[in-house]
């Protein structure tokens, strides 16, 4: 269970946002400029909330004495930027998070990593030489080889083949599931907020507009952005 | 030909630029990513002897070796020697004369690490000072190779400093461009004229290496 409740002052306006997220697929929409990747951004520790508690199950990332760095929080993070190592191959980019003791049960969960998003032909490879669907694979790989607590989704699919698009959603509700980790994904494609999210959230100028839960949508609103 | 000032000029040239590669990186470091109060009176400090004469810093240097400084004296105390007109002394001087040199690239180098890439590693589980070696080094390689090498032909092209640390004793503080102004000087213009030469022509080459690598590794898109 992870439970963000924070404020920040932001140029243009100020964010106030109470976010409980269980152990499902959360996903947040809205407006671009609203404030989704600065939310992803707090919870991954990259930016600190002026005030509130941002905590994932018994481990407190932040509160009015805490600031857990990055590298404690054990979230994985895909962002819609290109983050692969270009001086790494592509397995040893996705290898980079684990440490070196690499156990039977690693090689099996790379195994099916490597299957399921489709990377085997890709592993030699070095990231300059990636498509763009490609390299978002790969950066998902790399996020989700470490087994994070927590997976925070920056338009992981932006850029992938639609004729992909329904596997790797495939993929992503059965990690989450087999795995029971909370993911909160931002997502500007109302088809793929529907297909994935088991809640779903607006989020309008810094706050909470709208809050949907799966089975109780009766049409689709919001494809006018 | 006499080639031992070459000979000399190459190895005050190397380690002065091994020297500088562990020197600089700690300044570039504080300069590209710190923000302290008075940090660019600190770069000034830094790309001082670009600008500077290079009598000043030669004078300033042979002050700071003599027994009138506390360095100086130190050194004496320890070594028994003077550091000025020692191979030594212009290898201290080498190294201030060439150090914007080193730490210019460098700095820019991790000035330029794309920070998706910093994200990237401390979400992965890599602490600041992992993030350095595994992320901002690897990345920064061309830095590295550009700052080598600049201070290499630096240390390799300087005359005033030499010649005020170190005076110009026959193989031992006689580099290649000091013997060319001695040739000048003695009317041996045959034997200067081939060792212009050759300070150009390496000169030439080592700048086309920079500009040829440099050139390469943005076409890997690194």
């Amino acid at each position: 269970m992870v439970n963000i409740e924070i404020k920040k002052r932001l140029k243009t306006f100020d964010m106030d946002v109470s976010l409980p997220i269980g152990r499902e697929l959360t996903i947040l929409t809205g407006p671009n400029g609203s404030g989704k990747t600065m939310l992803l951004r707090m919870v991954a520790g990259f930016e600190r909330p002026d005030e509130g508690t941002i905590s994932a199950g018994e481990c407190v990332f932040f509160d009015s004495s805490t600031f857990l760095p990055p590298e404690k929080r054990r979230v994985g993070y895909v962002s819609q930027a290109a983050s692969l190592f270009p001086w790494l191959t592509v397995e040893k980019n996705i290898l980079f998070g684990l440490s070196n003791g690499r156990t039977k049960d690693t090689e099996r969960w790379l195994g099916r990593l490597y299957m399921e998003l489709n990377l085997g032909c890709l592993l030699k490879r070095r990231p300059a030489l990636l498509s763009g669907g490609e390299a978002q694979r790969v950066m998902l790989a790399r996020a989700l080889a470490p087994k994070p607590l927590l997976l925070l989704l920056d338009e992981p699919f932006s850029a992938i083949d639609t004729s992909l698009k329904p596997r790797l959603r495939r993929f992503l509700k059965d990690i989450q599931k087999d795995w029971d980790i909370p993911v909160l994904m931002v997502t500007h494609d109302p088809a793929e907020a529907y297909t994935l999210g088991d809640v779903i959230f607006e989020l309008v100028e810094g706050h909470i507009a709208e809050q949907r839960e799966k089975g109780k949508v009766i049409k689709m609103p919001f494809i006018s952005y | 030909m006499d080639w031992q000032p070459f000979i000399i000029s190459v190895k005050l040239a190397s380690i002065t630029a091994l020297c500088l590669l562990f020197l600089a990186t700690p300044v570039a470091y504080m300069l590209a990513f710190s923000r302290f109060r008075g940090r660019a009176a600190a770069e000034a400090l830094f790309a001082l002897p670009i600008v500077l004469p290079p009598t000043v810093l030669g004078f300033l240097v042979l002050v700071m070796v003599g027994n009138l400084s506390p360095f100086g004296r130190w050194y004496q105390g320890v070594s028994g020697k003077t550091l000025a007109f020692s191979f030594e002394g212009i290898l201290l001087a080498s190294v201030l004369y060439s150090f914007p040199f080193a730490v210019q690239p460098i700095q820019n180098a991790f000035e330029n690490v794309n920070q998706n890439l910093l994200d990237a590693a401390r979400t992965l589980g890599c602490t600041r000072w992992q993030t350095f070696w595994r992320v901002i080094l690897p990345a920064s390689q061309r830095g590295f190779t550009t700052g080598g090498m600049l201070s290499f032909a630096h240390t390799v092209g300087e005359f005033g400093v030499v010649l005020m640390v170190g005076g110009s004793i026959p193989g031992k503080t006689k580099v290649a461009s000091i013997a060319l102004y001695e040739s000048v000087e003695t009317l041996h213009y045959g034997e200067a004229a081939w060792m212009a030469f050759i300070l150009l022509s390496f000169s030439f080459s080592i700048l086309s290496l920079v500009y040829y690598l440099n050139r390469k590794a943005m076409a890997i898109g690194w």
